[in-house]
């Protein structure tokens, strides 16, 4: 059974996320008096491009070609091993803790800079710099995220850390766990690009993200952005099940029909954060490139606050 | 009553950083208004584990609201619709310290504040969280430091003496009120004639475009 479940969730995943990205930029043209694209345009936009053949420049290695289905690959991995649909460990979750995935997410990430770097283009190399300097210092901050919620469970189990959390309320309404979602969302929002730091344009002063697929086309290009909709996806659906709203995400008792419930429970928990999304991204002007790292700081003070509240409030 | 102490704390603390980390002049009054009512729900609930003291303390949080939150904001703002013609664009523009370097200068007081206190007072006083107005201070004083901006620095001394309303409150038991009540009076009195004394030396002593007419230094 718990193959089954792994299964539902890896195609959940896969295919809610682009769902979830077309609703964001929906709910975005909406805000601005715009009719927008539809909610499917990201599926329309997958189709095209899996129809089209990919170019590959001639300088490039296999490292460019391939690696777009390795970063899929891996996200896949992920969407198995983390609690998305279920609080209680699918077949492969003992496979890594937080700290693991952690491991799986900058694995992916570096995948990602090298088969830019492969590319040999200016833009995609301009990208993996600065995607690079922001990653480094987002980095441990994510670390320190998940190092309070240990000391909080005792724990790296994200499973045993959503348990705790949705059963001790001290905890919940603790400044420690206040702390760490608020370092959590702004790392959120470094590593899902929205606004303020980074702006859905293609305007060279701006990209990060943007820039490193600047050489992909057709399928190749289909995996890369699957993939990125895949990551925002699931680090959207951890930070709600983990640290946000804990409750009510299935237990190991609940049965087959409520994990299915829970799946429109979880699209509409993420239609609330994407609604935040969306009115920042339309209210808050992006920040020049250096001072991303001013937002990075802040973000550190608030994760290193938790832990300075838990051992005075100990 | 000691966890929503140490929330408040704490929130004033996440504010001063949010200080250091502004560059408007504007919004970094706000933030100082948003401290002030947060040190006067501080006060009225100092006033209510305090029984004896309740009016007293309730008189204080009123002039806390009325001095500290609404008028000191109102007079800085003021004064600097009068110097500049477009306030909401006035900002610190030269900071001696990048602001990342001092958000994490300011988390390394915090840490020293921890620790000097767990060292010292916290043998005496008994009061766990007893840090966090002492971190508060020495982050208002890294405040001033940092900005060369006049408006800035006086945000930051009024936050200082927000810091030693919230130590003498919490972990001292509260000064007497006519101190408490003369000092707020005192920081009305700062500001007005600092607003003034911004307002002549631009009127009369500097000229325009000299570009130091924002720092309180002669």
């Amino acid at each position: 059974m718990l193959y089954l479940y792994s299964f539902i969730e890896i195609l959940y995943v896969a295919l809610a996320a682009p769902l979830v990205i077309g609703v964001q930029r929906a709910i975005e043209e909406r805000i601005e008096s715009k009719q927008g694209p539809s909610v499917f345009q990201p599926y329309y936009d997958l189709a095209k491009l899996f129809r089209k053949e990919s170019l590959v420049p001639l300088v490039s290695s296999p490292v460019f070609r391939f690696g777009p289905y390795f970063v899929l690959m891996l996200y896949a991995f992920l969407a198995m091993i983390l609690p998305i649909i279920t609080a209680f460990p699918l077949a492969y979750a003992p496979a890594a803790d937080f700290i693991g995935g952690g491991l799986f997410f900058g694995a992916a990430a570096a995948i990602k800079k090298f088969s830019a770097i492969d590319s040999r283009s200016n833009y995609a190399h301009l990208g993996t710099s600065r995607a690079a300097s922001i990653g480094a210092l987002a980095e441990p901050i994510t670390v320190l995220i998940f190092i309070m919620l240990g000391v909080l469970s005792n724990t790296n189990n994200p499973f045993v850390i959503n348990n705790v959390l949705r059963s001790s309320p001290q905890w919940y309404f603790s400044l420690v766990h206040g702390f760490v979602s608020a370092a959590f969302f702004m790392v959120l929002l470094i590593e899902t690009g929205q606004l303020p730091i980074e702006s859905h344009t293609n305007g060279e002063l701006g990209m990060i993200d943007q820039a490193m697929p600047f050489e992909y086309s057709g399928q190749d290009l289909a995996v890369y952005k699957w993939a990125s909709y895949m990551k925002v996806f699931i680090l959207m659906s951890v930070f709600l099940n983990v640290y946000m709203i804990p409750f009510g995400v299935p237990l190991a008792h609940s049965g087959f029909l409520s994990i299915i419930v829970y799946m429109g429970i979880h699209l509409l928990k993420l239609l609330g954060l994407i609604i935040v999304f969306a009115l920042i991204n339309t209210t808050v002007s992006k920040f020049r490139l250096y001072k991303n790292f001013d937002f990075l700081a802040v973000a550190f003070a608030l994760a290193f606050l938790a832990s300075l509240a838990y051992y005075i409030m100990q | 009553m000691d966890q929503i102490f140490e929330i408040l704390g704490f929130l004033l603390i996440v504010l001063t950083l949010f200080m250091q980390w502004e560059v408007y002049v504007k919004s970094t009054i706000v933030l100082f208004a948003i401290s002030s009512f947060i040190v006067a729900i501080f006060l009225v609930l100092l006033g209510l584990r305090n029984p004896q003291e309740e009016y007293l303390l309730f008189v204080l949080a009123g002039l806390t609201v009325v001095v500290r939150g609404i008028t000191i904001p109102v007079i800085i703002n003021k004064a600097l619709h009068r110097l500049h013609e477009k306030p909401w664009r006035v900002r610190e523009d030269k900071p001696i310290m990048g602001i990342g370097g001092s958000i994490l200068v300011s988390l390394g007081l915090i840490m020293l504040s921890y620790f000097l206190y767990q060292g010292s007072l916290y043998g005496i006083l008994k009061v766990k969280s007893g840090s966090v107005p002492i971190a508060l201070f020495l982050q208002a004083s890294l405040l001033i430091i940092t900005h060369k901006h006049a408006y800035i620095q006086m945000i930051g001394f009024l936050v200082m003496e927000n810091a030693v309303v919230m130590l003498s409150g919490w972990v001292f038991g509260g000064l007497p009120f006519i101190v408490e009540a003369g000092v707020i009076l005192d920081l009305l009195g700062l500001v007005v004639v600092s607003s003034l004394i911004m307002r002549v030396r631009e009127n009369t002593i500097l000229h325009e475009g000299d570009n130091y007419n924002t720092e309180l230094r002669g």
